[in-house]
């Protein structure tokens, strides 16, 4: 093979902002929700426990305590509907995107190259819905880790497959 | 002499018993100290105090003793081309490591060894951590026996490998030492440190101790050193007083740390790599490989600035646990130890970077602290001055425009610039700091937006290596994203191994 070594200009590199990303299933949404919500149902059970149990806080707290929590709940129920559709995941020759946040925005790009595994997770709430997670490592350390959550399972180990078979390619 | 050649079960010298007793009591006064002087300061007056000193005694006895036996239990000694090492008192452990595994021999000298002109051996095997060996004391003679012994086994064994014997010869060639640092210009680099950390020291430790002291049943004397801190913060004269008395404290500490710590300094150009050697009590060797370099940079604080010193960081690939034993830490080098370290690594690479158009950030970088900060000082500076108070506003008030002009510097420094290997970030705020990548070690690439920045169509750029992570804030997102491009082709493109 004739040895080539053109000069790239920068105007000719791919640009990350033509790419266009595939949102995530509606129903992973439920699975945020339902969790959010067992958070909160476990923070007023035990909360309103402690203040029925010791008689030196007063009962009337409660008033306060639950419309609180109830409305953070409902907050956070809010934001999740909120959040989704700013979430996504594009895959492109050498690299995979994920992007994330409705008022901190995240967008994350790992080359293919630089991938030490990938692993795919589905819990019991997943299973349910028929959605998993394919979370990516790589060298950096969690901060550029990267977790898609749900798409179908088969769509996830579809994408591992394509990822892992990427970077034996490079490896060649 | 008849030179040894380890077929018998060899023990160490007998310094090794000192040298193993030595290190125990180390450990222990490490942990027990302010024990030890509090019940020292109380002998003979009876009570708990006498009964704990009289039961760290007896656990020093028994452990001498312990260790005493355990030397008459430790043989080394060669065989079939292996280094075995017999131990053990009551669990009886036999260690073989082939020739051929082991990656290096190093001596090391602690003061003790100094003292009794032993060196501590130690062998490092290619494999996980804590697989290396180490014979706590030899004589020099036995030691360099042993090591010749085994590294001529070695070479014979692999004479059919010719290549891996010369990569060892040269990987382990000194080349240069670049750095020594002799105890004088310790000084220097002890005035010039960051004293605040010492303070922090002082007193945290102060208060500690004070603490302490309370629980073992000293109250009274305690509350009675306590201080009435009115009359601290309306006498401006005393306040005056008690900071210069606590920045001299602090410049104190921070001189005796930097000593104890960087003790006899050396970096060295070992073969494609680095060797750092410091420390008085404790000696630690650090070596790192060119190629497992990561990322690099080197900052100076105000006082660093005016004494034209600066502190070199070499970071390796690693794991957040065990990654401050991975990085190699120099202070006090010049511009010139600076730049041969780097044209070591990057050869010309960065000299290129000259060649390259400086890059700032934008404004509302200060715009955004100077909002926080104004946020959260004005307000209480106001209410103080509303309730009479005089001292402490004025204090805050000095701090309050401290931060501001720091959070200004901080904005004006903020550089960087991109070649086609190298990423060159400079920061900083009353002193300077400069960060290198090399590109084809990036992992990753990360935009964030906040919500300030969103509404202004800024980001900020994150470059994750396997080392550390860096960022270039409040760039225009089309740069931000133009600049991610570059990055990601850079790696994708790239064939070079990056660890």
């Amino acid at each position: 093979m004739e040895f080539q070594n053109n000069q790239i200009l920068v105007e000719h590199i791919p640009s990350i902002q033509t790419i266009h990303f595939t949102g995530l299933k509606p129903q992973y949404r439920w699975i945020d929700i339902f969790w959010n919500s067992l958070f909160f149902l476990f923070v007023i059970i035990i909360g309103s426990g402690i203040v029925l149990q010791y008689r030196e806080i007063p009962n009337d707290l409660l008033i306060y305590i639950i419309p609180t929590m109830v409305f953070l709940w409902v907050l956070s129920v809010l934001l999740t509907f909120k959040t989704f559709p700013h979430k996504g995941y594009a895959l492109r020759q050498r690299d995979i995107i994920y992007k994330k946040g409705w008022l901190f925005k995240t967008t994350t790009m790992v080359p293919f190259n630089r991938v030490q595994h990938c692993e795919v997770t589905q819990g019991p709430m997943g299973a349910l819905l028929n959605v998993a997670k394919l979370k990516i490592f790589t060298a950096g350390g969690s901060q550029s880790d990267l977790t898609i959550p749900g798409i179908t399972k088969h769509r996830a180990n579809e994408l591992k497959q394509f990822i892992i078979q990427k970077t034996m390619d490079e490896e060649e | 002499m008849k030179k040894n050649s380890f077929a018998a079960p060899t023990r160490q010298s007998s310094v090794a018993i000192l040298v193993i007793i030595y290190n125990l009591y180390v450990k222990l006064i490490k942990q027990f100290w302010p024990l030890l002087l509090l019940g020292v300061a109380n002998i003979g007056r009876g009570g708990a105090m006498d009964k704990t000193l009289f039961f760290i005694g007896i656990a020093a006895v028994f452990s001498s003793l312990f260790s005493l036996w355990s030397f008459f239990k430790y043989y080394f000694y060669i065989e079939n081309g292996e280094l075995v090492v017999e131990k053990g008192i009551f669990q009886k452990s036999k260690t073989n490591i082939p020739f051929e595994r082991i990656q290096s021999i190093n001596f090391e000298q602690a003061i003790i060894h100094r003292i009794f002109d032993v060196v501590k051996l130690k062998i490092d095997t290619a494999g996980s951590q804590g697989s290396e060996l180490s014979l706590h004391a030899l004589s020099k003679t036995l030691a360099k026996d042993l090591r010749d012994q085994i590294l001529k086994e070695k070479q014979s064994n692999e004479s059919a490998v010719n290549t891996f014997v010369k990569d060892e010869k040269e990987g382990n060639r000194l080349e240069e030492v670049i750095v020594k640092i002799e105890p004088i210009s310790l000084l220097k680099i002890g005035a010039t440190e960051n004293h605040i950390r010492s303070g922090f020291l002082i007193l945290f430790f102060g208060y500690w101790a004070l603490d302490q002291i309370r629980e073992l049943g000293f109250e009274k004397q305690v509350d009675k050193i306590g201080v009435n801190w009115d009359t601290i913060f309306t006498n401006v004269l005393f306040f005056i007083g008690l900071a210069l008395v606590f920045i001299i404290a602090s410049f104190i500490v921070s001189i005796i740390r930097v000593f104890f710590q960087y003790y006899d300094l050396k970096l060295e150009r070992i073969g494609n790599g680095f060797r750092l050697t410091y420390g008085l009590f404790n000696q630690k060797q650090t070596t790192a490989k060119d190629h497992k370099i990561q990322t690099m940079g080197w900052g100076q604080n105000w006082l660093q600035k005016q004494a034209g010193l600066f502190k070199l960081h070499l970071k390796q690939a690693s794991t957040k646990e065990v990654s401050t034993a991975k990085s190699i830490q120099v202070p006090g080098i010049t511009i010139r130890q600076k730049n041969q370290v780097f044209s070591y690594l990057l050869k010309n690479e960065y000299l290129l970077l000259d060649n390259h158009e400086e890059n700032g950030v934008n404004k509302h970088m200060f715009y955004y602290d100077a909002r926080n900060i104004s946020l959260l000082f004005l307000p209480m500076i106001v209410f103080l001055l509303y309730v009479q108070q005089l001292v402490v506003p004025t204090l805050l008030s000095l701090l309050f425009v401290l931060l501001i002009i720091s959070a200004y510097k901080g904005f004006k420094k903020k550089k960087f610039k991109l070649s086609k290997t190298l990423c060159q970030i400079k920061g900083g705020s009353f002193g300077g700091k400069e960060k290198l990548i090399q590109l084809h070690k990036v992992q990753a690439v990360q935009i964030k937006q906040s919500w300030y920045q969103a509404r202004r169509n800024l980001a900020t750029l994150h470059i994750t290596t396997a080392a550390e992570n860096v960022s270039i804030p409040y760039l225009p997102l089309l740069e931000a994203e133009s600049l991610a491009d570059v990055f990601l082709y850079r790696v994708e493109s790239s064939k070079k191994p990056w660890m």
